[in-house]
């Protein structure tokens, strides 16, 4: 008897995508065990030891007050992270609203949303995101509003485009004439088709975000200090390039290989849940 | 095409009075009294706060303070720095060039490089080459530019004495400014090669499997023929929309990119302003990268139009 071959979920199939989650679960895990993790305190300095290469006590050097970049890097995955996502989360509740809303009854409802998607998408995020924060002042709970306000005009436009789709189908109209009103055909028919597009967007839009965030920090505007970012640790690093270009070293490698595995688990999933977008960028 | 032209603009000035709604509420919706950053001091007279109050309009209704905005934005009146106290269009325009020949070069990067390896890739399809630029692609995607240009500066300025470092060079010197160009260039452009590339590949892929290629083909024509003669040419279509929505991720790249190289432009004032919390400056800087970036995609769909005579009707 020979076991019948063990099928694995399709996003494994793709080996990009297998490596992106793979990357991204181990740093979901590295978030959240970080006081486990983190050889010392990222946040003690120690004059005795100040821009150390890497070596045995410092796995990944030290910075120009005696910080430990690893330990740095390891809770500055918290603040990327928590930024990435709660801003993507933000800015995917009010492209899903309004792109739903806009795509779906059409007219003047329409025409608002697709003037104000036009006028954000003209606009490269991170000018986007200074502007708000220009407006909201820094602090971490201001820049997630500033990438989420930045970001949500492409999701509305993807949902937007699916909403106008959807509406025409024949479930929609037979819905309609056994008497659902649009509350109910939004609710029950309209949203949960257009999960599978919106999932796609969202993913790359937190590498995106990701990317903001670490852009503002290296700025000296994202989220304030003592909070290790890895913006920030690229933005420190900076000034001891010539001596100590480990820390912008790995701060970078820390941000691109987490945008990294965040665009290949989009690839992956837009093969595999919108075959349509394949031929995009 | 004239008509199309005309819509185009007409287009354009929503976007744009919006752009000038949000920046006057920029300043009105901050923290803290404008009038009382103008001042920078500590402690200042109510007397002093009410005549600065009045001379900057700050005692009107705030619809009549918009009004009052807008006509001096259109006089080309964009205030003065709370700190140098010069006018902002002049600070602006002292640097723009800075920015614009930055986001120029970058441009031309990503189209002289992005194209090409897109098209290469797409004609050996499945091979190490596809494989690797597609690869490459990817990653460069995904690399922030301020990291990409310290890169640059550690290995071409600083190991590699190759580059100089900081600054935007000498004006007046052209060999200078080119020189200290090529850096900044590429780290502002290399993530649009990486997309173009891309674009381009899978859009001459697309364009390789119908029917006039096919013809052309089957007239005995040589390979590289159909892939520039007939192929490209209509794959190019996709690249040129993708390359105008670049203009503003590059103009966005540029801001970043200017402030590791330490180049005095557009987006080392915006965010020495927001360090500041001069909002003149903050306020002027956005409207002019704003009005820069509407007239950019207003050529692009110039170009589009030229480009597709589809697009024209639509």
């Amino acid at each position: 008897m020979v076991a019948p071959p063990r099928s694995r979920p399709p996003v494994l199939r793709h080996r990009g995508a297998t490596l992106g989650l793979a990357i991204l679960a181990t740093l979901a895990v590295v978030a959240l065990a970080a006081p486990w993790l983190a050889p010392r305190d990222p946040l003690a300095q120690d004059f005795t030891q100040v821009l150390k290469g890497p070596g045995r006590a410092h796995l990944l050097g030290t910075d120009q007050l005696g910080r430990d970049i690893l330990s740095r890097l390891i809770y500055g995955s918290r603040a990327s992270l928590l930024v990435g996502s709660s801003a993507v989360l933000l800015g995917g509740a009010i492209g899903t609203g309004a792109g739903l809303l806009g795509g779906f009854f059409g007219g003047w409802v329409d025409r608002g949303v697709v003037g104000a998607i036009d006028v954000f998408l003209s606009f490269p995020t991170i000018l986007l995101a200074l502007a708000f924060v220009a407006i909201l002042g820094s602090g971490l709970a201001n820049v997630i509003v500033a990438i989420g306000l930045a970001v949500w005009a492409g999701v509305a436009r993807v949902i937007r485009g699916e909403a106008i789709r959807l509406r025409e189908q024949d479930f929609v109209t037979a819905a309609r004439g056994v008497g659902a009103g649009d509350a109910h055909i939004l609710r029950r028919h309209i949203a949960p088709n257009v999960i599978g597009p919106l999932i796609v967007v969202l993913t790359f839009d937190v590498g995106t975000a990701i990317l903001t965030e670490a852009t503002l920090g290296f700025l000296g505007i994202g989220v304030p200090p003592p909070t290790p970012t890895w913006g920030r640790v690229v933005s420190e690093g900076r000034d001891y390039l010539r001596i100590a270009p480990w820390a912008i070293t790995f701060g970078g490698l820390a941000i691109s290989i987490t945008v990294l595995a965040l665009n290949l688990v989009g690839d992956g999933l837009r093969d595999l849940l919108d075959p349509r977008l394949r031929h995009e960028g | 095409m004239g008509a199309y032209l005309v819509r185009r603009v007409l287009l354009a000035i929503p976007t744009l009075g919006l752009v000038l709604i949000a920046t006057f509420f920029l300043v009105r919706l901050t923290p803290g009294d404008p009038a009382a950053a103008y001042l920078e001091e500590v402690t200042v007279t109510r007397s002093q706060l009410e005549a600065v109050r009045h001379q900057l309009g700050l005692d009107r209704p705030v619809p009549v303070q918009l009004l009052y905005y807008a006509h001096r934005v259109l006089r080309g009146d964009l205030g003065r720095s709370y700190f140098t106290h010069q006018p902002v269009l002049a600070m602006i325009g002292a640097r723009a060039g800075f920015t614009l020949e930055l986001a120029l070069a970058a441009t031309v990067l990503s189209v002289v490089l992005g194209v090409p390896l897109g098209v290469v890739a797409a004609s050996k399809r499945n091979t190490l080459l596809d494989y690797l630029v597609s690869t490459a692609a990817v990653v460069c995607y995904s690399m922030p530019r301020f990291w990409v240009g310290l890169l640059l500066i550690l290995t071409f300025a600083v190991r590699l004495p190759w580059f100089p470092v900081i600054g935007a060079g000498t004006p007046g010197n052209p060999i200078d400014l080119l020189h200290h160009l090529v850096l900044p260039a590429v780290a502002v452009g290399l993530s649009r090669v990486a997309l173009l590339a891309r674009i381009t590949r899978s859009s001459v892929l697309e364009v390789i499997q119908q029917g006039f290629v096919q013809t052309a083909r089957s007239k005995g024509l040589a390979e590289r023929g159909v892939l520039f003669r007939h192929a490209l040419r209509n794959a190019l279509i996709p690249v040129l929309t993708v390359l105008g929505v670049g203009v503003g991720h590059l103009i966005g790249g540029s801001i970043v990119v200017e402030a590791v190289f330490v180049r005095t432009g557009l987006g080392t004032l915006l965010v020495q302003a927001m360090q500041g919390r001069d909002y003149p400056v903050i306020q002027g800087t956005l409207l002019v990268f704003a009005l820069g970036i509407v007239i950019v995609n207003m050529i692009v769909d110039a170009m589009y139009a030229l480009a597709d005579p589809r697009v024209r009707y639509r």
